[in-house]
């Protein structure tokens, strides 16, 4: 039997589970492609997190979070080669635009576009991007989560944002020329497809 | 790789990630550099851009039973934590006392040689508590855990899995998983003139209702899968019939009054009650191949709803053995429909045979221009009688206000209402605890077990839950 954890602080970790339960089955989902396999990865992280000191893991909570999610959700693939990547309607993730009601239609399209260039990054790029942009970590966390060096997560986060920035200017060409091409109207128009891969840098 | 490193520079003292060092450096450069400035503000608009866009992204977290799990884990930690912490003050405390003790050994053997003869004089069906130590931590009465009845309840529902579905063990939530009741179809609304014909299964599974209780005591709602309302309503007992000389052998009777927790909308209760046992004879069997068919009127009623049995429609002809059951002396069952009537919130879809491409509307019997909102068909073959009987009961809906309603009428009410949030039905309405409080209140003049008082004591508990 696993020796009692003399400094289990059942408060902590409840609100421990609160903060992160969702980020991390989002995390998670991303790694694995299904729902309820993310679920039982964060779930099995906390149960890790009951039977380590509190002292212990709390300096470095977030990324020991996130790396016990990400080793988990590995295996996971490794051992369930069936595991087949879903697309990404397929996911369960809700996009909810209208979240702040003060943003113009025009600012809901940029974040539908955006969404979809990040989705359409190389693997690295979207995850580093993720960690810094959705769940808030810092280069040194993402690092140690991802095992990378600083200084390439640093690379990574650059050459997605570039990739994202250029995608951005094309959009606002083909909208420069838009008068001309569109019929104009009230209705909303629908996010234009991304243009073909072979479009865009390669991330230099 | 090959990039521009002033450019990565700049992105990382863009989004903060510079030490102070490089800051600095860098800081000296943008100072000179329009451009560089330029660049840095680029970053941080398109940083604000993808993070709120990525914010808007949502998520459902860790399932209930999982939540469950977990706190039953961080329970038993914590409890073994302070046995553990408990058993060190102890040893402390031994090591602390042991020269005294031995001190006090010769002084105690004559004393204790006397305590023994007084012992055995003592009745020795009350034990004796010694308490030495005040300061000793206090040891809580035991009181099950989380844990363990989320273990019961899945050893009980692997042996015993919801009628018409499969339980399963997964051993990767280290739980058991059952269809989910959240789904929208198993709370839906049938058309009266597409379906008009409904029937129930005649079991229930009392014991579900024993796990909901028991999550309740220990502070916990129970999971919404883990609520059966039929099994809620038929725990308890009803004043089905005081008719001491019933002649058939299954009775059937019918109320109907408002849905509590839909204005507009009515309650239906049917119940079955087969002829009692009579004293010092075995229980026979009174009937068997027990069948019950109800038909609604689409003349008075635009759709309904049968009342608990979620899953029913997984069994719906799958195991038909389900729905002839024998019946013994002395049973009872209490089904509750809610009921749309005709004219009500009615949507043209909803009307008969409305907005149907390949049929005509329905065309109505006469009887559907009476008063009856449905028929209940039993059917049984009695001991006696090898032929199949059928008893047709029409329901009457006399427009009897929920406060004219008998006391099983509301109480039943009550404990639906309690189950629908309980499970937080999508076809809860308005339902609330104030109202199942209300209604239960009402009928506790025949109660004479204390049920419906207890009954108002657990809904008390889970409202409690609810506030914190």
């Amino acid at each position: 039997m696993a020796k009692p954890n003399p400094e289990v602080d059942a408060e902590w970790i409840r609100t421990v589970v609160a903060q992160f339960e969702r980020p991390l089955v989002m995390y998670a989902l991303r790694l694995i492609g299904d729902l309820e396999r993310a679920r039982d990865v964060v779930q099995d992280a906390f149960l890790k997190l009951c039977r380590e000191p509190r002292s212990k893991i709390e300096p470095y909570l977030a990324e020991w979070l996130y790396t016990v999610c990400r080793n988990r959700s590995l295996d996971v693939c490794r051992k369930e080669s069936r595991v087949v990547r879903l697309a990404e309607g397929q996911l369960g993730v809700k996009v909810d635009l209208d979240a702040d009601p003060s943003s113009s239609m025009e600012q809901r399209e940029t974040k539908a576009l955006v969404l979809t260039m990040v989705g359409e990054l190389p693997e690295k790029q979207q995850e580093a991007i993720r960690l810094k942009f959705q769940h808030g970590l810092s280069y040194r966390q993402i690092s140690k989560v991802m095992e990378l060096t600083t200084s390439y997560v640093g690379y990574l986060i650059h050459a997605g944002l570039k990739t994202i920035r250029e995608r951005m200017v094309d959009e606002e060409t083909r909208e420069d020329i838009g008068p001309v091409a569109r019929i104009p109207g009230p209705s909303r128009t629908p996010p234009l497809p991304p243009p073909p891969r072979g479009n865009v840098g390669s991330g230099r | 790789m090959e990039h521009d490193l002033p450019a990565l520079k700049r992105t990382a003292y863009a989004l903060g990630e510079l030490e102070s060092a490089e800051r600095a450096a860098l800081e000296a450069e943008l100072a000179q550099s329009p451009a560089a400035r330029k660049e840095v503000a680029e970053v941080r608009q398109l940083a604000g851009v993808v993070a709120s866009a990525l914010a808007s992204e949502r998520i459902p977290g860790i399932s209930e039973i999982q939540h469950l799990a977990l706190e039953s884990r961080i329970e038993q930690l914590s409890e073994e934590a302070s046995e553990a912490a408990r058993a060190r003050v102890a040893r402390q405390r031994m090591l602390f006392w042991i020269p005294t003790a031995i001190a006090a050994c010769a002084l105690l053997a004559s004393s204790i040689t006397l305590f023994m003869l007084s012992l055995k004089a003592q009745n020795t069906e009350n034990p004796v508590v010694i308490n030495s130590d005040p300061n000793a931590a206090k040891v809580e009465p035991a009181r099950p855990r989380t844990s363990d009845i989320v273990k019961k309840y899945n050893e009980h529902l692997l042996a015993h899995p919801p009628l018409g579905t499969v339980a399963y063990f997964s051993p990767q939530v280290d739980t058991i998983v059952t269809p989910d009741k959240k789904n929208a179809e198993f709370h839906a609304f049938h058309n009266a003139s597409i379906t008009p014909l409904s029937s129930f299964p005649l079991t229930f599974d009392p014991k579900t209702y024993a796990f909901v209780q028991q999550f309740l005591e220990r502070g916990t709602l129970p999971p919404k899968d883990a609520v059966y309302v039929e099994a809620m309503v038929n725990s308890y007992d009803y004043n089905v019939s005081t008719d001491q000389k019933q002649t058939e052998a299954i009775l059937v009777r019918t109320e109907i009054s408002d849905c509590p927790w839909r204005p507009g909308h009515r309650l239906a209760r049917v119940t079955l009650k087969a002829k009692d046992a009579v004293t010092g004879e075995e229980v026979p069997v009174v009937a068997d191949d027990v069948r019950v068919r109800v038909e609604f009127n689409p003349g008075r009623v635009s759709s309904y709803r049968l009342i608990g049995y979620e899953n029913r429609w997984l069994m719906d002809g799958a195991n038909p053995a389900e729905d002839r059951q024998p019946v013994k002396a002395g049973y009872r069952l209490t089904v509750l429909y809610e009921i749309v009537p005709t004219g009500v919130n009615a949507r043209f879809e909803d009307a008969p045979g409305a907005r149907l491409k390949y049929q005509r509307p329905a065309q109505l019997t006469h009887a559907a221009n009476t008063d009856e909102l449905f028929t209940v068909t039993l059917m049984y073959r009695s001991a006696d009688d090898p032929l199949t009987k059928i008893v047709d009961v029409a329901a009457i809906d006399q427009n009897l206000r929920l406060a004219d309603a008998t006391g099983d009428f509301k109480f039943a009410a009550a404990v639906a209402q309690f189950g629908l949030l309980l499970m937080d039905s999508p076809a809860k309405g308005d339902a609330g605890y104030s109202s199942v409080r209300a209604l239960a209140e009402q009928a506790l003049g025949d109660d004479p077990r204390g049920q419906r008082a207890d009954f108002l004591r657990i809904v008390a508990q889970a409202e409690k839950i609810v506030l914190n």
